[in-house]
Parts: structure tokens; sequence; C-alpha cells
């Protein structure tokens, strides 16, 4: 804490100097202007208004950032010159099968082995678990092998219990088929989402980072 | 309003004492570190440079770095980590709650019927009405079970004004045709730019015979999210 406090305090019966007033107003002229030109910091800045707009800022015809927000030094949103916004602290996942996987006739948990990224560790042994409550997009890509005439259906499973998203595809003759699934969805922290396979005959999924994937990402 | 103000005014004349200076800097000092300590709000706050950047917040420890607030409900946060949430998002899904028999293959609204958020820009008939003019991320999923083999399906995407009887077709999602005849599903993932009052409309065509499209939230659903 970086309070303002003046030099002297001045007793009664004493001389009052014009040099002990310089003193002291300085103190304040230099505490507010080096607040000013972002010199020195304020602990914190509350800005409360029922008629103007609380807090405005403009970076004028600079091109500099126009606001930075800031995790122990660390950029974690950043608005741009132009208003470009990033958010660089945002949950993210892309976690994907980087070997062949074969799962049995019925249903079976796509197994995610590998990551792409996963900026908050979030993602674990398939299963990707908030870490706060919000809205996110997810989406799955897998590319499997089954047999000419098979079925097959890709789901989201949010808390283990029930498929949230799904989609069938029809096998085509000798060609390895991706399937995809994509929804926004409204989670708590704790909530879990993962991916699952269903076909009535056996599955190969192809483990590439390209073929199949799953990503989420925090959208608000 | 809460200005600064000081609460000796001197005049000529008159003695000054000690207590006087003395009330007057305490004044500017407790001013100020209220301020700077958050306990006392600002009432309005501007920063403006064309060289440093105007505005940074950088948190040490790990309480939230950012709350803005409307009214004290906060409706947009950047929490330690730099965890964006933005309480107030625009974000509507509905769904076909049950079977829907077509028997023609001419293009035709899929009647979406069960909203399921608090925020609802869709109606029962499955018509959105965008409130808020932006940019929406738009997913649609809509499965179907075709009467025939080598069936292909089309979605579109049609987008009005309310009032307004005539639309535009703005996007199209073709599925290819199948050999057999099983369940499958068309999917469409649009980014729009949307005005306020327009309408979004969505239709299934196929280039067969009549199909079904199957009911189900997790089958058959559309969901609309503002994100810009």
């Amino acid at each position: 804490m970086t309070n303002l406090a003046v030099t002297n305090t001045f007793v009664s019966g004493a001389i009052i100097t014009a040099s002990g007033h310089n003193t002291n107003y300085s103190d304040i002229v230099n505490y507010i202007n080096n607040r000013n030109t972002a010199v020195a910091s304020w602990d914190g800045v509350s800005v409360a208004s029922s008629t103007i707009v609380p807090l405005t800022v403009d970076n004028g015809t600079g091109t500099q950032n126009i606001f930075e927000v800031l995790d122990n030094g660390a950029g974690v949103l950043v608005v741009k010159d132009g208003g470009y916004v990033d958010m660089a602290g945002q949950p993210r996942v892309r976690a994907y099968r980087s070997s062949n996987q074969s799962i049995s006739a019925g249903t079976g948990q796509v197994t995610f082995n590998a990551e792409t990224y996963d900026l908050k560790g979030e993602f674990a042994a398939g299963v990707y678990t908030a870490g706060h409550t919000g809205l996110y997009l997810f989406t799955a890509t897998v590319a499997v092998s089954i047999g000419a005439t098979d079925v097959i259906q890709l789901t989201l499973i949010k808390n283990g219990v029930t498929a949230v998203a799904a989609t069938f595809v029809p096998a085509v003759s000798g060609v390895t088929p991706s399937v995809c699934v994509a929804d926004i969805q409204s989670m708590t922290a704790a909530d879990t989402m993962e991916v699952s396979l269903t076909c009535t005959n056996n599955m190969t999924v192809t483990g590439t980072e390209f073929q199949t994937f799953f990503t989420v990402y925090k959208l608000a | 309003m809460s200005t600064l103000a000081v609460t000796n005014t001197f005049r000529n004349g008159e003695r000054i004492t000690a207590a006087i200076f003395n009330t007057n800097y305490d004044d500017i000092v407790t001013y100020v570190n209220d301020r700077n300590t958050a306990a006392a709000t600002w009432d309005g706050m501007r920063s403006e440079s064309t060289t440093t950047v105007p505005l940074t917040a950088n948190q040490t420890g790990t309480a939230d770095i950012v709350n803005l607030k409307d009214n004290g409900t906060t409706v947009f946060q950047v929490k330690d980590g730099g965890i964006v949430t933005m309480a107030s998002y625009i974000y509507a899904r509905t769904y076909l709650a049950s079977n829907n028999v077509r028997t023609s293959f001419a293009s035709a609204k899929v009647a979406f019927d069960t909203p399921t958020q608090t925020t609802q820009l869709f109606n029962n008939a499955g018509v959105a009405t965008i409130a808020s003019a932006g940019l929406y991320m738009a997913i649609a999923n809509v499965a179907v079970f075709p009467s025939v083999s080598n069936t292909s399906f089309t979605l579109n995407l049609f987008k009005g004004v309310v009032g307004s009887s005539s639309s535009s077709n703005i996007s199209r999602t073709v599925t290819r045709k199948v050999s057999g005849v099983s369940i499958q599903t068309t999917r469409m993932v649009e980014m729009l730019s949307l005005a306020q009052n327009e309408t979004l409309t969505l239709e299934i065509a196929s280039n067969g015979a009549g199909y079904t499209v199957v009911g189900g939230t997790q089958l058959t659903y559309f969901s609309l999210l503002k994100v810009a």
C-alpha cells in the first residue's frame, strides 16, 4: 500500500514556515502527478456513477494498447489499438489422439492422450473438467475406420450421465470418415465433458493430431 | 458526487493556526487515500494518452483483477489468472422435442419448439429474433432419417426482418448422399453479422422422398451466441 502522506504536521505555537508548506504541497503534487503519468500506480480504483460513463479509456491518435490487464505482471487481457481484444488467460484445450485406438462394439470413450494446448491444466485422462462457471464452446472431430454398413454416433457426455450432443454418420466402404460435433454449453465449475463413440461393431479411431481432436474454449 | 473540498478557507487579516493547516492537509490526504484503497469511489475517470498505455490494472495477489458492475451486479469480470467471465451474454438454445415426419422433400422450416435458456431469442416456432446487433456464432444440428437410400440433405439458414414476409438464404450446408437408410446428422457452424430485429429461420430440404426429422435435445438443436 502506498498512500499519500505529507511530510510536515504543524505544531501549535511553532513557526510555520513557507518551506514546510512547500514540502507538503510537493508531496501532494508528486503523488497525484506520478499516478497521472502512470509512473506510480493506485493500489485500487473504484469508479461509480449513475449518470455518466464511469470509466473511459482513450489512446487518442497513438497506436499503443488501450487497456492492459496484468496478473502479476503478465498480460492476460489486452485491448489493443483499434479495439482488438486478446484474452491470453482464457481457458482453452485442444487434445488429440496420438495413436490408433480400438473401441469394441458398443460405446467407448475416445481417449485423447495428447495435448496441443491446455492453458489451465483442465484436461486429463480424456476428460475436461471446467475450472470456472461459464459458457463454453465444445467441438470434437474423430476419424474412424468402420464397416461399410456401420452407423456410428459421436457423443459429448456431460458429467458422465447423458449425451449432450450427438451425431451420426453412415459409413462408406473404402474411406475413413470423420465425424464431428459442436455445441455451446453452460458449465458449472467442476462439470466434466468427454467424448464417446458408439457402434454396433468394432471401431478403430485414427490417431493423428489433425484428424482426431477435442477442443474447448470458455466463451463467457 | 463527492468532490474534494478542504475545510478551511483563509481570510486576509485573520490568524491562521497550525491546526487549520493540518485539517486542510488531512482533508486532501483522506480524500486521496480513500480512493487509492478503493474505500471511496471516483465519480468518473477518463484516461487518455497518445504515448503510454492509458489504463493498466495489475493484480499481484489472487483477488479479481477487474470487476465491471451494473448497479452493483458484476457483468464483466477478469479473475486471477486472466479468466474472463461475462455474466450478461446473449445465448439462446432451442431444440425439436419430438419427431417431425416430412412427406415432401421441399425446403421447410425446422420447427424448433423448446427453448432452453433464460435469455431467449427463439420463439416456440423456432424463429430467432435478434435483440441486440452484433456478431453471432450459430451452431445447428439436425438429425434426419430418410425413407430411401441415396438421400442428401441441405440446411438453409434464412434471414428476415420482423414485420416483413421476405427473407433471404444466407447460409447453406449440404450433406453427401448416403447409401442405405439410417439416421444421419446435418450440421451448420456459422458466424453471422446481425442487426436488431433481424430474424433467423433454419430450413431443411432433401433430394429425395420424405424423411423424418428426429427430435431430441441431443440431436436436433440450434444454439446462438452473441460473441461481439
